[in-house]
């Protein structure tokens, strides 16, 4: 290379870097993002899909817009903005294709939005592209699950479970759950044993495991499930109606009425409640009691299971 | 150090943006579901003679019906009580396999290893030559041997489920319907598709696919002492398929005469789950079969809830007044 075309390139890199726009080192639309992203953060999601719109109308950089997508689709879904928050995504795979994890903000807003099917295959395309994604697996695992499909279920829970060290231990419920669907309640009590942590989340595994005793008729442990899951999160009323309701079931009315009592004194429109009080009224003989409740209850449910058996009831 | 805190930083900003706040799931049961799953737990707990007599009733509809397996087991898996099971050419193979005590997973794996030489061993050149040339039917004597493989030679009464099922005469173009005597014949009768299979020659009658004078074979399960009715129809969507070969104008009109009983019988049930995602599916489809059996679990499974609770309601006062 002569000495004089060196010159030329130096002086045309030069010129090139003195000319270029700022958004080499900082994009454009960048103030936009980072401020639609602080609003984000704080949850205040309508001021942030308006910032991110500013930032995308000055020509967000590339990297930062994949990830301004999927902020803004997320926002869209907390303000339940469904249709909006597919439109978003769907923009975003269009310039970037290939992205995976817009890829799974799609499928996952599908999945939400109970499209199951469509999650399904677009949870199989993200794993042809990546075959170890263990969103794309823990996905799949849900979308089964919904569908009824436990064992299929259960095969795409263990290879999530497989892929992250620290698993979400929300979905180890999920994998209790279907084995309990399936009848295996022996894999079920083992994985709500293995994850116990004594705090409110165990409401729900006792809850199941306490079901689960239920099922084959040991009632003393069923009981005793339920009695821990209310000790940690009493604020579980399906828990304790439930218990009223087994409480029925063995003919011991006045526990269950006792817990249907308590709800109504909360609530006089708790038409669950009085149900279980109606039930159990008209079992000690007090139907015109029974009716009573029986009454309201068809006055505030105007149709539904509910209303429907109060309505055999009466 | 200024490297240390850039890339923490930038940890954490990456992390914010990918911890949704979104996604958690609402654990919480409902007042409906409380009820509802209490309640169910009670009547399937009541002995057999003290509620309604459940049937299951599955619809004809060639590869479609295998979205009836998809029924059976989401039924199976809840509990669900089934005191009668009929079925219709294709509902009447997979009901009179479950009857005589097929797993579910064996029904899987037949559907998975499926092939249209198990319905007849003149599916070969020479029977080809002779239907399509000769006017020759082909003879589906075989798919009886093919069944005894699979359940053995059983009579209804050796079932674990009462079981029905009915062909027509094809010359008289009556109903005959099969409660009693030697299984396999009655189900091979019962999808002995005319004009395709010759007639099966059984109890000096000749007889073909039930379909054709039943689609939905309510009145056989009420025959059978029947109270509450589940219906699984894979009813056809004929508008979807272009029929161009003589076969595919035979099948179509099949189709079409089912679709128009289906509309009256589905009447007598009293519940009915309708695949119509499978409507298209055509009669020997087998290529779909498993397809269709998923969409039967997909959409059994989506229906549950709904089912269990028109059940409760229709044996309310069993359930209620149970003994304590």
């Amino acid at each position: 290379m002569t000495k004089k075309t060196l010159l030329l390139l130096t002086l045309f890199l030069t010129f090139a870097f003195a000319s270029a726009d700022a958004s080499i080192f900082k994009s454009k639309g960048y103030e936009d993002f980072a401020a639609g992203k602080t609003f984000y953060d704080n949850k205040e999601y309508k001021q942030a899909i308006l910032k991110f719109e500013d930032a995308f109308a000055k020509g967000l950089s590339s990297h930062k817009s994949k990830k301004t997508y999927i902020m803004m689709g997320r926002s869209y879904e907390v303000l339940g903005e469904m249709d909006r928050a597919f439109a978003t995504y769907s923009k975003g795979l269009q310039l970037y294709p290939k992205d995976l994890e817009l890829m799974i903000e799609n499928a996952d807003l599908y999945y939400i939005s109970s499209g199951y099917s469509k999650a399904i295959d677009l949870y199989n395309q993200i794993l042809k592209k990546d075959k170890e994604n263990y969103l794309a697996h823990l996905g799949l695992g849900k979308s089964y699950e919904k569908l009824g499909f436990f064992s299929k279920a259960i095969g795409y829970y263990s290879l999530y479970f497989d892929e992250v060290k620290n698993p979400n231990q929300n979905y180890f419920y999920n994998y209790a759950y279907c084995y309990y669907k399936l009848d295996n309640f022996t894999e079920s009590q083992e994985i709500i044993a293995e994850n116990l942590t004594n705090t409110k989340n165990d409401a729900d595994y006792l809850f199941l495991s306490g079901k689960i005793y239920w099922k084959v008729k040991q009632y003393d442990k069923a009981f005793q499930q339920l009695d821990k899951a209310l000790e940690l999160d009493s604020s579980r009323r399906d828990i304790e109606l439930t218990k009223a309701l087994w409480h029925y079931s063995l003919g011991k009315y006045s526990d269950a009425e006792k817990i249907a009592n308590k709800y109504i004194n909360q609530n006089k429109e708790d038409t669950l409640a009085m149900l279980v009080k109606s039930m159990c009224l008209i079992k000690k003989q007090n139907k015109t009691k029974a009716d009573r409740y029986l009454a309201i209850i068809l006055e505030k449910e105007n149709s539904g299971f509910i209303y429907q058996t109060a309505l055999k009831l009466k | 150090m200024k490297k240390l805190t850039l890339i923490i930083v930038a940890f954490t900003f990456f992390a914010t943006i990918f911890i949704s706040p979104l996604h958690s799931e609402q654990r919480v049961l409902t007042d409906e579901q409380i009820l509802t799953n209490f309640l169910w737990e009670e009547l399937v707990a009541l002995p057999p003679d003290n509620r309604p007599k459940v049937a299951v009733v599955l619809s004809a509809g060639g590869i479609r019906g295998f979205a009836h397996v998809g029924l059976m087991e989401v039924l199976i898996r809840e509990d669900f009580p089934i005191d009668i099971i009929t079925g219709i050419s294709m509902g009447s193979v997979v009901g009179g396999l479950i009857s005589a005590g097929t797993s579910l997973n064996d029904l899987w794996v037949t559907a998975e290893e499926f092939e249209l030489g198990n319905l007849s061993d003149d599916f070969n050149i020479f029977g080809f030559l002779g239907y399509f040339f000769g006017g020759k039917l082909f003879s589906s004597e075989s798919f009886e041997d093919y069944l005894k493989g699979i359940i053995g030679d059983k009579n209804f009464e050796d079932l674990n489920i009462p079981f029905g099922t009915a062909a027509m005469d094809i010359n008289t173009g009556e109903k005959v319907v099969f409660k009693s005597g030697p299984l396999l014949p009655a189900i091979r009768a019962s999808m002995n598709l005319p004009g395709v299979f010759k007639p099966v020659e059984y109890r000096h009658r000749e007889l073909v696919d039930g379909a054709i004078v039943e689609y939905l074979p309510v009145s056989i399960a009420k025959e059978l002492g029947a109270d509450w009715l589940l219906a699984s129809v894979t009813a056809p969507d004929y508008t979807l398929s272009d029929p161009k070969k003589t076969q595919d104008y035979l099948l179509q009109s099949l189709d079409i005469r089912g679709a128009l009983m289906i509309t009256e019988e589905q009447k007598q049930a009293n519940y009915v789950i309708r695949y119509d995602e499978v409507g298209g599916v055509g009669t020997l489809d087998l290529d779909k079969i498993l397809y269709v059996g998923e969409v039967g679990v997909k959409v059994a499974y989506s229906h549950i809830k709904r089912v269990k609770q028109d059940l409760i309601l229709f044996s309310f006062k069993d359930v209620i007044n149970k003994k304590d």
